[in-house]
């Protein structure tokens, strides 16, 4: 990381990455191939509907979001187990129903319930920060060709911050498998950034 | 889309999509891929067919070996039926779980399960064992089910509340209408997919779909009560709401467990390259996994509610089989079952290999299905030697109670399931081990899970 290049344009823009818009799914496919073929990590494809295949054709790896919800739900079913017993049988033991304080039976449903919230939880909050998420904007979206992907366009985009990046080279790639159109994206202008990255 | 993806065809991507809109890939329906020659199996079907005729011989025969005189030899003959009704059930669930299987997926307009559909299919047209299963209960009933005998009817005054319902005459004539439903539909399905196989008329799948909608309330209907008539009954003063669904559950998680087996043993002989991938068998050991966890859920409901109403008519079936906090015998086995057939598999199938795995998904589908004989054995069993004869109103006592295990649990429980596999073997070569014009069977060709 302490070598990592910053691009800009020649106005001292930053550089968010290359986007290139293909004419239908399936060059988008095949597009999405020559990416993962050329070794990109930092990329993702952008089109108004799921197109089958298009995570081998992205080489897309397994996530470790379920390893995490597995530890988190584990944890949550014992914390709940634990702390039922903590109440019940420690903190403020009273006999109810003539059921034994440390009776197993009892606790079973509640701990069933934390093991699930905190699944579904450690779930939902994974994936937004593994995705980066919440964010309230991105450079993609101040370009207007990149708007119609709700729509009917299907769009590739590198970012910069790719180690194999080169705006150059990049760009020949595209227009090599096909692209109907190559843009370049930059980052908001940010005057602090700019400044230290001189 | 299909339009669009015929630019595809040279990549991968691109064979998943044309195989879409094309059909499956001729190669793959090749002859030799979807059928199995004819007499295939025939050492492993003669194995398994051997082994369960001997099995039930020597169940039969166990009364006499016991010997003894009076009330022994009669615990003997109890012990023999008992053990035996824990293989019929076994079997007939298998039977049963199949039949769901394929009414569900007809149901729903599944696409993925069409590969393994044909096998299910063959499962539960083995409806017709389940019949000569049934019928030493219509021979020796009397000595599994307490309530045949007229004189006890005339004393117990819950007997004669419900004399109504629990009669023989009522009883057999309620197995008659189960197995004539299960038998109908088992056929008719069976009998669509059969001659689709022939004439690739697309409608038959609509029409299965149609049959499949009444008969999946006819079936669950039929299937609750027969739970309750065959393994509830035994025990008479006890009731549980949920027992339908719990003997629904166990059912559903053996068909499965001998589906993955089936299919597992097809690939291993080298058939069905390409129609049932790792990607099936996924899905097959989820379905697993997700009937393991229904399983545990409601076999839990069942137990907690009874665990906290606390009333004796209740709690009796259950302390008698180890589940109170006073042990006895059936202690171990309660806990065998709450670990053995939830808490540990359940880590371990829980875990993608596991069900991708045809080693894996196999030794996963043989342990539940032990399981699944033991939680039967936990339900039947207790019967033979009980606590002290637990009526209403007396206090419920725990006294010296005995597993009473011999050989002849294991002869009993394993003999109908034997032969209910042999029957299954010899009924995959007879018929082509796919539906082979299923319109959906594209679909299945190229199922995939996504990461």
């Amino acid at each position: 990381m302490a070598n990592k290049k910053i691009y800009k344009t020649e106005s001292g823009e930053l550089v968010y990455g290359v986007m290139a818009e293909f004419a239908n799914p399936a060059e988008l496919s095949h597009a999405a191939e020559k990416v993962r073929d050329a070794g990109y990590t930092k990329w993702d494809v952008y089109s108004p509907f799921p197109v089958h295949g298009m995570e081998e054709a992205m080489g897309m790896k397994q996530t470790n979001l379920p390893i995490l919800v597995a530890i988190m739900g584990l944890s949550g079913a014992t914390i709940g187990f634990l702390f039922q017993l903590f109440v019940r049988h420690m903190a403020y033991p009273i006999v109810h129903q003539g059921k034994p304080s440390d009776a197993w039976q009892v606790l079973i449903p509640v701990t069933f319930e934390f093991g699930v919230i905190f699944t579904a939880f450690s779930a939902l909050l994974g994936m937004f920060v593994i995705n980066g998420l919440p964010r309230w904007n991105h450079p993609l979206l101040r370009k207007d060709r990149f708007l119609g992907v709700s729509d009917d366009r299907f769009i590739i985009a590198i970012e910069a911050a790719d180690e194999k990046f080169d705006a150059q080279g990049v760009k020949t790639m595209f227009e090599k498998a096909g692209a109907t159109a190559v843009e370049l994206v930059t980052e908001e202008a940010d005057k602090r950034k700019v400044k230290a990255a001189h | 889309m299909s339009q669009l993806t015929s630019h595809m065809s040279d990549s991968q991507s691109g064979d998943h999509a044309a195989a879409h809109a094309h059909g499956v890939d001729p190669a793959l329906l090749r002859h030799e891929n979807t059928h199995l020659p004819a007499g295939w199996g025939k050492g492993l079907m003669g194995l398994l067919g051997v082994a369960g005729v001997a099995c039930l011989g020597l169940t039969a025969a166990y009364p006499f070996v016991a010997g003894g005189e009076g009330e022994k030899a009669a615990k003997a003959a109890k012990h023999a039926m008992a053990s035996y009704h824990v293989g019929f059930i076994t079997a007939l669930g298998i039977m049963l779980g199949a039949l769901a299987f394929v009414l569900i997926m007809h149901l729903v307009k599944a696409g993925w399960s069409v590969t393994i559909r044909r096998q299910a299919e063959n499962l539960a047209s083995l409806m017709p064992l389940g019949v000569i299963f049934a019928l030493p209960i219509v021979f020796f009933g009397g000595k599994l089910f307490k309530w045949f005998d007229p004189a006890l009817a005339k004393t117990d005054t819950l007997l004669q509340a419900k004399s109504a319902f629990l009669n023989p005459t009522a009883f057999y004539a309620r197995l008659v209408v189960y197995f004539v439903v299960w038998c109908y539909l088992a056929f008719r399905l069976r009998g669509y997919s059969l001659t689709q196989d022939k004439t690739g008329e697309k409608s038959l799948s609509n029409k299965a779909s149609w049959t499949s909608a009444w008969g999946i309330l006819a079936f669950a209907l039929v299937t609750a009560f027969a739970g309750v008539d065959l393994l509830k009954t035994l025990d008479f003063h006890w009731f549980s709401t949920m027992f339908g669904v719990y003997f629904f559950a166990g059912c559903m998680l053996s068909a499965i467990a001998v589906l993955a087996l089936l299919m597992v043993l097809i690939r291993s002989s080298g058939k069905l390259e390409g129609l049932f991938t790792q990607e099936h068998s996924h899905d097959l050991g989820k379905l697993m996994l997700a009937f393991m966890v229904f399983w545990a859920y409601v076999a839990f409901s069942q137990y907690f509610l009874i665990w906290y109403a606390n009333i004796p008519e209740e709690t009796a079936w259950v302390l008698q089989r180890g589940g109170g906090s006073l042990t006895n015998a059936w202690t171990p086995v309660f806990w065998i079952l709450c670990i053995g057939h939830f808490l540990a598999p359940f880590p371990l199938l829980i875990i993608r290999k596991s069900k991708q795995s045809f080693t894996l998904i196999s030794l996963f589908a043989v342990w539940l299905l032990v399981m699944q004989i033991v939680d039967f054995f936990w339900i039947v069993r207790p019967m033979v030697y009980p606590d002290k004869y637990i009526a209403p109103n007396d206090v419920v006592t725990i006294s010296e109670t005995t597993l009473g295990l011999t050989w002849v649990d294991f002869t009993g429980a394993l003999g109908p399931v034997f032969i209910l596999l042999a029957a299954a073997i010899w009924k995959m070569s007879r018929v082509p081990l796919i539906p082979l014009k299923d319109p959906r069977l594209p679909e299945a060709a190229t199922h995939k899970n996504y990461v």
